[in-house]
């Protein structure tokens, strides 16, 4: 595995130094306007500090050693060493430079020369090589922002973390129910639609059914049933944590849910219990128990959520003051578009996946056995033949954990999600080498851990497979 | 088959997860109420302090009232300069001499103060604003951009604010100041009635380390420090309430500079070491009608929520609370807007005109169109020499005739729908800069034909195409940023009217960073830009000759000495009004020189929501300007209040 960690970081490390401009460039602001008289200095001080005038393989060397957990020590800036040499640095340069300006070079070049000529060491961040150690892996400092960038992981990985917590176990119950239903129906109209509808599910752009769902299900011109954007309300931090449970007062007070109507529920539900219980035989008390003590009750929470969507209270207030919100709730709500966006695509590929190879152990000698013993139908399905054909889905799950950030890019931008995706989209677009090298690092570990778990779910579904 | 794993199991299973899973959510809910008490706890014990304080000071005036106290009347001319401080001691409030205060025109707050006498003011309520990025930071100095500077110009506070109708400087933090007439030396008197949000004094040590701070060289401020470094800026405290700068040689943004300046907490900021500064993002803490809920705790991804400050030195502001979203994709802030989600956010010209024609989306909010002084222009710049030959624009006929070949009035009105003026030159015609007289190059291939002609430019085969007086044909490279879809059309645009004019354009959208080094390099033929600008604005780093290269930005290779002499004197001319008068004449030799064809000064658009009220139009753009430090003068209309009732 290090090898090709090595050689991809590598890879994106030298794409980014050789894209046009350098790495200076994309240093500056990604604007087309900028005040002219503060550029200059700024470019001076960030090649300063992140070494950019050096060879990029040192720059390569310099990173690789920073993020490897083995490795040499630094030169600090605060070393006593290096604090000496820039010392005798800048007094021989300052000496010389007035020099180079009568030989002719000019304030655009004369740096660069004096740069070559004066060169003391050691710099900051140069590697000790007579320091081997074991030391806390460094990601170093995002270019852009000029903050640690494992702060900013540190910051952006939970949320899509739990955001993909949520959404993988969907998509797998999803997937597999729909699947394994399609397989047992093989042909039939059922199967030819799921079929259908799952290749047009995978065929269709992420942004686009993005976009589509602000469009039509969060605003109100159409069906506002869903928040716009971010994770969270604006007046979510002011309202309590768990849903307060109690419906709210003015509702109740409306009349949609008075006490009356409930002792009525109640009281109905309790006495066609009881006729029930006396007359168990007939096929007319028991039909019309039946519907009065799961209707009456059924009909009191219909009434309320009717009540709730047409009071006037529910109307003019936000949905986080709807009864039974809170900050819980409102997070839960804020999750479902993107999670719906993030998930339908895998949904239908693991719904073909799933239906596949079920289809190919279904039909296998031990089911046909296994039926043949007369073994229950349903017991033959998931016990035997499900079972068996779990492998194929577990292996795409080592694909599914990095793609937990890839994917997210597009949904994690569209609903202005503060996650790994966004961050890795913005790394992108600013070209900020060392932030966008860290995220791939960790695309990378996430890949690594993704063949690990595949392994240990392999012997757990399947007793053929040990590792001695 | 004894130990399988039963629907039983699961059951249990799920159930002991759920329980787990609600006792940690429990947990959560007694932190939350646990945090709530301890900031409650926080407020109480500033809030006895502050108690304390007041008390002390209701004593010492009592005592002082014991003593008997001499009561300056205000009919008499008080002295421009002076006149906030006298409006601020009890006495002469007491002695009430009939003028209000909203009179003394060098009172900051008159605008906030015109607005809370209009019937339908009310304080209160939010203000929800889209900026359209990511915020990363809102630690002063450090990584500046322009949304960070919004959002800091709500909590920190410069010595001066600018008037958005005169564009005259008035006090803020400074009761006062003084510029010698040499321009070499600028006296600030302080406040004395300046608390920072934690209800700690504002002093002269506060100024002091802010600018210490920013010379401070492990400090990554090298924007800021730039212009002190430049300029050789230098500063002394002469008491509590009275600083001193000084110029080596006088420049006339020497306010600018200095007063400009967000000012910093000593307190608060020298806790920090350099380096931790430059990497924590949420320190943000100052003197503003605005700050954060927890000052330094702040971190990207929580949401940007400024409250305010009750304990504002001035007057307050309406609004309770200010609130950023961070929205990019566009359809996603219309739909927050048309919502009601948000309620001020950008748009573009198409976007604009779609939502204008859209009767909801009216309904909900107004659109706002305005000339932004700060908007700067966009230009052609015509590279006057390439790898050490001249190139056939080092002719400054043939620079005129390629502005006369731009029907710039058309593309206002067509790519930006006409939102957009035909700029004249490079300072706003809304400032004092711009000579009055001036009118832009008319649109008439006729005469640049003629003018091309004139320089050996002729169609000598018939082919449509001028040729050169060697028989090359006229034919010329165009680049630009690819990003932008406008910049684009423009590009196409200008390859049409070129066309017609006998000129071949050849376009090559460049990504950003390239055209970055192909200016740097000066590798390039002809390309469109902007710039943008500030009210008064320095020629000096874009057409000076000495600017010439790599440090300067003077990427064409322009180059007229007397515009370099003006140049010079207006930069060190103190007095504004002669100095107006000089870069008036700068703008003469430019419209003569057309060093770029200036294409066109875009207005800013948006749409705010229709309760957010007494939002008007002002010489600088509006009667607030989001990146400046300046009172806000905005509320939300009585009776219309949306978030807290």
């Amino acid at each position: 595995m290090i090898p090709t960690l090595i050689g991809a970081t590598m890879l994106v490390f030298f794409v980014v130094a050789a894209a046009p401009g350098g790495i200076e460039a994309s240093l500056l602001s990604a604007e087309g306007n900028m005040r002219p008289e503060q550029r200059r200095a700024r470019e001076e001080y960030l090649s300063a500090r992140y070494g950019l005038k050096k060879p990029l393989l040192i720059q390569y060397l310099r990173w690789v050693n920073k993020v490897s957990p083995v490795g040499f020590r630094t030169w600090e800036l605060d070393d006593p060493e290096v604090k000496a040499a820039n010392a005798i640095e800048n007094k021989g340069r300052d000496a010389l430079r007035p020099k180079l300006l009568a030989e002719g070079f000019t304030n655009n070049n004369v740096d660069e020369e004096l740069r070559k000529r004066i060169d003391e060491k050691p710099d900051a961040g140069d590697m000790r090589l007579n320091r081997p150690a074991i030391k806390v892996p460094d990601l170093g400092d995002s270019f852009t922002r000029g903050r640690k960038v494992s702060a900013l992981i540190a910051e952006s990985l939970p949320i899509t973390i739990l955001i993909n917590a949520v959404a993988i176990p969907i998509e797998y119950v999803l997937a597999v129910v729909t699947g394994v239903w399609a397989a047992r129906h093989r042909g039939k109209a059922i199967d030819v639609v799921s079929g259908t509808t799952s290749l047009a599910m995978w065929s269709l752009p992420q942004i686009w059914i993005a976009v589509l769902a602000i469009g039509f299900l969060a605003s109100d011109r159409y069906l506002n049933w869903f928040p716009t954007q971010g994770l969270s309300d604006v007046r979510a931090d002011s309202r309590p944590f768990l849903p307060s449970g109690l419906p709210h007062i003015e509702v109740t007070q409306a009349g949609w849910l008075q006490w009356k109507y409930i002792g009525l529920a109640v009281l109905a539900a309790v006495v066609a219990i009881f006729v029930r219980l006396r007359e168990p035989r007939s096929a007319t008390v028991r039909w019309w128990s039946a519907l009065v003590a799961v209707g009456a009750p059924a009909a009191l929470v219909v009434a309320f959520v009717w009540g709730c969507f047409n009071h006037e209270y529910v109307l003019t207030r936000s949905r986080i003051d709807w009864p039974g919100s809170g900050w819980f709730m409102d997070f839960v709500w804020h999750l479902v578009l993107p999670v719906l966006c993030i998930s339908y695509g895998s949904i239908a590929f693991l719904h073909k996946l799933a239906r596949a190879s079920l289809l190919d152990t279904i039909q296998a000698d031990f089911v046909r056995t296994a039926r043949a013993k007369g073994v229950n139908e349903r017991v033959v399905l998931w016990a035997h033949a499900f079972r068996n054909s779990l492998i194929p889905l577990i292996t795409v799950l080592v694909s599914l954990l990095p793609a937990m950030i890839t994917g997210s890019l597009i949904v994690e931008t569209v609903f202005g999600i503060n996650g790994m995706g966004r961050l890795t989209y913005e790394a992108i677009e600013q070209r900020d080498r060392e932030l966008f090298l860290s995220n791939t690092l960790i695309v990378m570990v996430l890949t690594l851990g993704g063949f690990l778990l595949a392994d240990i779910l392999y012997v757990l579904v399947d007793p053929r497979v040990t590792y001695e | 088959m004894e130990n399988r794993f039963t629907i039983k199991d699961f059951f249990l299973f799920s159930l002991v997860i759920a329980v787990l899973v609600m006792v940690g959510m429990s947990m959560k809910q007694f932190d939350r109420q646990f945090d709530r008490v301890l900031a409650i706890e926080g407020q109480n014990q500033t809030l006895t302090r502050d108690v304390v304080a007041l008390k002390d000071q209701v004593n010492a005036m009592q005592l002082r009232l014991e003593q008997g106290v001499i009561t300056r009347s205000s009919q008499g001319d008080a002295p421009a300069g002076n006149s906030a401080v006298a409006t601020n001691t009890p006495a002469n409030n007491a002695a009430g001499g009939g003028r209000t205060i909203a009179e003394f025109t060098n009172d900051p707050f008159g605008r906030l103060r015109e607005a809370m006498k209009k019937p339908d003011y009310a304080p209160g309520d939010w203000y929800v604003f889209n900026i359209p990025v990511r915020v990363g930071r809102v630690t002063p100095l450090v990584n500046e951009d322009i949304y960070g500077a919004a959002i800091r110009a709500k909590c920190m506070e410069t010595l001066l604010t600018r008037d958005p109708e005169t564009l005259k400087f008035r006090p803020l933090l400074a009761e006062s100041w003084d510029l010698k007439p040499s321009g070499q030396e600028l006296r600030y008197k302080l406040r004395r009635n300046v608390v920072f949000s934690d209800g700690t004094p504002f002093t002269a040590d506060d100024v002091i380390f802010t600018f210490d701070w920013i010379m401070n060289n492990e400090v990554d401020a090298a924007r800021a420090r730039s212009y002190l470094i430049e300029q050789k800026v230098s500063w002394e405290k002469v008491n509590d309430f009275e600083i001193v700068f000084r110029m080596e040689k006088p420049y006339f943004k020497f306010e600018e500079i200095t007063g400009d300046q967000p000012i910093m907490s000593k307190a608060f900021y020298s806790k920090y070491k350099p380096s931790e500064y430059n990497e924590l993002p949420g320190l943000m803490f100052g003197t503003g009608p605005y700050m954060l809920k927890n000052p330094g705790k702040w971190s990207p991804g929580e949401r940007l929520e400024l409250v305010r400050n009750e304990r504002y030195w001035g007057i307050k502001p309406a609004f309770n609370k200010i609130i950023f979203t961070e929205v990019e994709e566009e359809a996603v802030s219309t739909t927050m807007f048309q919502n009601g989600e948000l309620d001020d956010m950008s748009t573009t010209p198409d976007q604009h005109d779609r939502l204008k024609k859209d009767p909801k989306t009216m309904e909900r909010g107004n659109p706002v169109e305005y000339a932004n002084m700060l908007g700067g222009y966009t230009y052609i710049g015509w590279n006057q020499k390439r790898k050490g030959s001249p190139t056939p624009f080092a002719d400054k006929r043939v620079r005129q005739a390629m502005t006369m070949l731009v029907d710039r009035e058309r593309m206002a009105k067509e790519l930006w729908r006409g939102y957009a003026d035909v700029s004249v030159g490079p300072f706003s015609k809304r400032g004092t800069q711009m000579a009055p007289d001036i009118k832009p190059w008319p649109f008439d291939p006729k005469r640049a034909r003629e003018l091309l002609a004139e320089c050996g430019f002729a169609d000598k085969n018939g082919d449509g195409v001028l040729e050169d007086p060697s028989g090359q044909p006229f034919r010329f490279t165009l680049s630009y940023p690819s990003k932008s879809e406008i910049g684009q059309r423009q590009a196409l645009f200008l390859k049409d009217n070129f066309a017609r004019g006998g000129v071949q354009l050849d376009l090559k959208p460049t990504d950003w960073p390239t055209l970055l080094q192909e200016l740097k390099q000066s590798e390039f033929d002809a390309c469109t830009l902007g710039w943008s600008s500030s009210v008064e604005s320095d020629l000096f780093q874009i057409f000076h000759s000495s600017q010439v290269g790599d440090g300067g930005d003077n990427r064409t290779f322009y180059v007229n000495k007397d515009l370099d002499a003006l140049i010079e004197k207006a930069r060190s001319t103190a007095n504004e009004d002669e100095r107006m008068k000089l870069w008036q004449e700068c703008t003469r030799i430019l419209h003569e020189d057309q060093p770029y064809t200036f294409l066109l000064d875009r207005m800013s658009l948006r749409f705010m929501d229709k309760r957010i009220a007494n939002v008007q139009k002002a010489r600088m753009g509006l009667n607030l300007m989001y990146t400046e430090v300046m009172p806000i003068p905005w509320y939300s209309a009585a009776g219309q209040h949306k978030y807290e009732k």
